[in-house]
């Protein structure tokens, strides 16, 4: 047995603790911070040096392909950016730094184990250990009411979710006598299962185990209808918090999706693809209409984040047929347009210490960067040329035409319409509207740097796709 | 009716009516002592399935230690007048549609279902540990740093925030 597959995983171990202790030996909150980012740095650098053959042990309990390695990289990537946007904003909140980044960590940590696991065993835990740091980080900061109720929300439908979650487990154990998604696919094509003894009998037993684990997976990415926590929860969360779960949390949520779905219970795709259509037309529209009316940007991207996990959802639809690229390559995009987005609005939440739309007016002559930077957000969150949204929303249009979801692709291409006039809000506060007043805004370096590097990467997978999409193929093969 | 049906019918009904009584009473401390008749039903239908060693350990940590951390956990959080403690809101009719609406479906599927038989294993302990230590040390790990979480998440949220002087 080979421990250095586990390379990224130790190491975050090791940094959360340290974390803990650093916060009683530095001086300033600066270090702990720093300290969460080299942590996971290292752990990033380190899945460089995995390689492809590496394989499975205990039982496919973990794996480590191409695949986990796209996911763990993107979101180890998610996490050091919400540590490095959260610096000044932790400071100004008061929050406590060593507990929130060792938080922040631990919460990666159980992403990574959700993303390279075969086993719904681990798949599970590793849930688990991803939300419940989070309904810890939500409730943050103590002194804003609005955190609290947020987290006693996520927590309480949280907890809901999971026991569905792991209802439809147990079914699909039950029916299969295992938990290994490989072993899984075999049953349910053979039909010899562990309970019954023709593949017709266990039909609807199964059927009632993928409802089930479609409603609990439903919750984590914030699908209509199993979406009434997000707006509040999102709301209320620390701003930084707020966006590792749009990203870091609904990726990671995604990716154990199509695992399940496409290795476990491909055979069954025919019933659980019109399933998943319905869940992302329902998402894409009521998320689109419920942003037009916000005040709230947080609020604002909260709904935002439901229609664009709606968009994926139109990929995970059709990942059977055509393949699960456009599904990756979108959630690369969408990582760093809304990390993007954050870094922006974290800037005015530092200094205005409120999160509403009209803290952006006249953002365009305080800060023109900032404000043109936020508008190639928006443009990519739309889906227009040349960003790296339209590619995304691209592949994704093309995957569901080519699947005979016509209506998908149509229902996509109205969204896209509906979703214009909330983003050309903010856009028209920025470079419209005169200031509110005139206080001058302190930039920190690193928001500019978070700003800058999502600024060139969503232009550049949106003109030179080739290198990524390459890159993205190589992750994308993982099915057999 | 064997005897085995008999004790399954009994176990299931002390299960099911405890639990709904948890669900129903309006004070929180009965809740608590349902909840503890719900866990030991449990742990005599695992018995009725011949895995002793989960019994054990469901009575041992679920109906011992799970029961007691509750029961302090009410009592240092006591009210004035323990009545009406378990708080309630209006959608009773509404939870009571869904959940019905739930079990006919769940009670369809069974039913359509065509059950085989299944061989019980008679000492379940080694096999536990076999998985346990073997295929899922990983997820076991994993539940170590789980609770790290939950304890540094329950000493953040219970502690009083630091006034800022």
């Amino acid at each position: 047995m080979n421990v250095g597959i586990f390379t990224p995983e130790i190491v975050m171990v090791i940094t959360l603790i340290v974390i803990l202790g650093v916060k009683y030996l530095a001086k300033n909150q600066f270090t702990v911070g720093l300290t969460a980012v080299v942590g996971l740095i290292t752990a990033g650098v380190s899945l460089a040096y995995l390689t492809d053959d590496l394989g499975m042990i205990w039982g496919h309990s973990f794996v480590v392909d191409s695949y986990s390695i796209f996911f763990k990289a993107l979101l180890i990537g998610v996490a050091v950016v919400v540590s490095v946007i959260s610096f000044k904003y932790v400071e100004e909140k008061k929050i406590k730094p060593g507990e929130f980044y060792s938080l922040l960590v631990a919460s990666t940590l159980g992403m990574l184990v959700m993303v390279s696991s075969y086993s719904l065993v681990s798949i599970y835990i590793g849930l688990e250990l991803m939300s419940i740091s989070a309904y810890i980080l939500i409730g943050m900061l103590q002194e804003d009411k609005r955190s609290t109720e947020a987290a006693l929300k996520y927590l309480l439908i949280g907890a809901l979710t999971s026991a569905l979650l792991l209802f439809g487990v147990s079914l699909l154990y039950g029916v299969t006598g295992t938990t290994n998604l490989i072993q899984i696919a075999e049953v349910v094509s053979s039909g010899q299962g562990a309970l019954t003894a023709t593949a017709a009998s266990m039909t609807p037993l199964l059927m009632m185990g993928v409802v089930f684990v479609l409603a609990g997976f439903g919750f984590k990415v914030a699908a209509v209808p199993f979406h009434m926590w997000a707006p509040d929860t999102y709301e209320g969360a620390p701003t930084s918090i707020t966006a590792f779960l749009i990203t870091g949390s609904e990726a990671a949520a995604f990716a154990a999706l199509l695992r399940v779905f496409n290795v476990g219970l491909s055979e069954l795709a025919e019933t659980w693809s019109l399933l998943i259509a319905i869940l992302a037309l329902l998402s894409m529209t009521l998320g689109n209409i419920g942003a037009l009316t916000q005040t709230n940007v947080k609020r604002m991207m909260a709904y935002s984040a439901i229609a664009q996990a709606g968009y994926v959802l139109v990929g995970v639809a059709v990942a059977t047929q055509s393949g699960i690229f456009p599904v990756l390559y979108y959630l690369l995009a969408y990582a760093f347009m809304t990390l993007g987005c954050f870094a922006v609005i974290i800037l005015l939440s530092n200094n205005f210490d409120s999160e509403e739309l009209d803290d952006f007016r006249g953002l365009s002559e305080k800060a023109p960067m900032f404000a043109a930077a936020m508008t190639l957000f928006f443009l990519s969150l739309v889906g227009i040329p040349p960003t790296g949204g339209f590619l995304g929303k691209f592949f994704i249009f093309k995957a569901a035409i080519g699947s005979n979801y016509l209506w998908l692709a149509l229902a996509m291409a109205i969204n896209s319409v509906i979703s214009l006039p909330y983003y050309y809000g903010v856009v028209k506060n920025m470079y419209l509207e005169s200031p509110t007043n005139n206080m001058k805004l302190t930039i920190p370096s690193e928001l500019k740097f978070v700003v800058g590097f999502s600024a060139i990467a969503i232009l550049g997978l949106g003109i030179i796709p080739e290198k990524f999409i390459n890159l993205i193929q190589l992750a994308a093969n993982f099915v057999f | 009716m064997g005897l085995e049906a008999i004790s399954f019918l009994v176990l299931a009904i002390i299960t099911l009516s405890s639990a709904l009584a948890l669900v129903l009473s309006r004070n929180i401390v009965h809740s608590a002592l349902f909840l503890i008749l719900s866990f030991v039903g449990v742990a005599g239908l695992y018995l009725l399935m011949q895995a002793n060693f989960l019994a054990a350990v469901q009575i041992l940590v679920y109906g011992g230690a799970i029961a007691i951390i509750l029961v302090f956990g009410v009592m240092l959080t006591q009210r004035e007048d323990m009545s009406s403690t378990n708080l309630f809101n209006k959608q009773k009719g509404l939870a009571l549609l869904v959940a019905s609406v739930l079990l006919m479906v769940i009670s369809r599927v069974i039913w359509l279902t065509k059950w085989g038989s299944i061989t019980t294993i008679k000492t379940t302990v080694h096999n536990i540990a076999t998985v346990m230590l073997q295929q899922y040390v990983l997820p076991f790990e994993i539940v170590a740093i789980l609770l790290l979480v939950a304890m540094i998440g329950a000493i953040v949220l219970a502690k009083k925030v630091e006034k800022a002087s």
